[in-house]
């Protein structure tokens, strides 16, 4: 009766930490590496579509002054 | 005599750990650029100021540059990254760039408007945002680290002084109070008189009271992937947790007693205490599936820490939710699962599937591999 009922209470416990462990990773692989958390802005809280950063200037200007 | 499969099991975990590691080591290398272009959609190109500054140019020349600030505050998990954009001496956009804190947490705070306060000032105001009650850490960390932001474009483009930013101390009452519980248990272990069994009760009541609902200062995993990661270099807003795991370790170590989950484990008094009105028995763990799961399980997590060096989200224990009633749907449910089958097994969740079971077991196996027990000098 032990014996089955700590296999059955060590299932559950199994499968409920399954589920939040791989919930975590799910919203971690969804999540680009550079992407942000939160964000508020004046027009409230918002995210950017990864179409807008297409057409985006990735070099940084001024790069020489770092540390200034 | 140790097994050859555990010890094959056992130098394959240390591989693993070190594997995940190093591929995480590699894969954090922060985009600021990309991150702040999501602040403002208007923006065309960036100019690097200096470590903190950028200035954001948009396609019009007439328009006035966007000025972005970044920041870190230690934070719960280590350094929290924040971003706060101003033009026109107004306060646009404020945002969370990194975080290694619990993300339920972080969700509570942002949820109560402590980004959101900020926009909208005009940055000669000065904002009064309150802390999180249960998330003070990171509520601290993001109010200081806007503040701090708004402070630096302050000094750098509108000739205002800049204060001194905002150190707080990391290390106090909690961490001497953590030391004092530990000296107790050690001293409890050694002791054979007749009021033992009182005396464990007490201690463990008090640590139940402080440790537990008090500070919330329980190691996790997350603790674990802080330390073996090396965040908590770059700074930490407590360090009690981590003390706590040290203090656990290393009085393990060298009393080879683990008087930790024995005495102190505020979780583990919990389970016992509702396991003493059944006056249940602690439940059968030699069946192999139960004795490896759990540590399979463990090994798991470390890695996925470790390689995504984000200690909070493989995080799998009931300790928020059950001493700060902070956490996912999920973990309620296993917090209701643990109280339930506390009534029918004794500390269910230490016996079963408690990751720092798994910790010391791996410990001990180690300690005993190196150091075999016929070779061990009496303390």
């Amino acid at each position: 009766m032990k014996k089955s009922m700590s296999l059955i209470v060590s299932l559950a416990f199994l499968i409920t930490c399954s589920i939040e462990v791989g919930r975590n990773l799910n919203t971690l692989l969804g999540q680009d590496i550079d992407s942000v958390l939160y964000i508020e802005t004046n027009q409230g809280s918002s995210s950017v579509p990864q179409d807008d950063l297409e057409n985006f200037d990735f070099s940084i200007d001024g790069e020489m002054e770092l540390g200034s | 005599m140790i097994n050859k499969s555990e010890k094959i099991f056992a130098t394959l975990s240390i591989l693993l750990l070190c594997a995940a590691w190093a591929s995480g080591y590699y894969r954090t290398d922060s985009q600021t650029t990309r991150q702040l272009q999501q602040l403002d959609n208007d923006i065309i190109s960036l100019e690097r100021v200096n470590d903190q500054l950028y200035l954001g140019h948009s396609k019009d020349k007439n328009i006035p540059p966007t000025i972005f600030a970044i920041e870190e505050y230690p934070s719960y998990g280590g350094p929290l990254r924040v971003a706060v954009a101003v033009k026109d001496k107004t306060v646009e956009t404020t945002a969370v760039l990194h975080s290694s804190d619990t993300s339920t947490y972080l969700k509570e705070v942002v949820g109560k408007g402590v980004l959101k306060a900020f926009v909208g000032q005009n940055m000669e105001n000065e904002v009064e945002v309150d802390t999180v009650s249960g998330a003070t850490m990171s509520s601290r960390a993001i109010i200081n680290g806007v503040r701090h932001g708004i402070d630096e474009i302050g000094a750098a483009y509108y000739d205002r002084p800049l204060p001194e930013k905002k150190k707080h101390l990391p290390f106090g009452i909690k961490d001497v109070v953590i030391i004092l519980f530990f000296l107790a248990a050690i001293l409890l272990s050694r002791h054979k008189g007749k009021h033992l069994k009182r005396l464990r009760w007490g201690l463990m009541l008090l640590s139940l009271l402080l440790i537990g609902f008090f500070f919330v200062s329980q190691f996790t995993i997350a603790t674990e992937v802080t330390f073996l990661s090396g965040v908590w270099m770059d700074g930490l807003a407590s360090y009690t947790s981590m003390i706590c795991l040290l203090l656990a370790v290393g009085v393990f170590l060298l009393t080879h007693k683990n008087i930790f989950c024995v005495y102190l484990c505020p979780f583990g008094v919990a389970q016992e205490c509702l396991s003493t009105i059944t006056n249940c028995k602690a439940p059968d763990s030699r069946n192999q599936f139960i004795k490896w799961m759990p540590r399979v399980f463990f090994l798991l997590a470390l890695m996925g820490g470790l390689y995504f060096r984000n200690p909070s989200a493989f995080s799998y224990e009931p300790i928020s939710v059950f001493f700060n009633v902070i956490g996912s749907r999920v973990i309620f449910v296993l917090v209701v699962l643990i109280n339930i089958s506390s009534l029918i097994l004794k500390r269910p969740w230490c016996h079963l599937f408690c990751p720092v079971t798994g910790m010391f077991s791996f410990i001990g196996f180690m300690r005993n591999w190196i150091q075999p027990a016929g070779k061990v000098k009496p303390s």
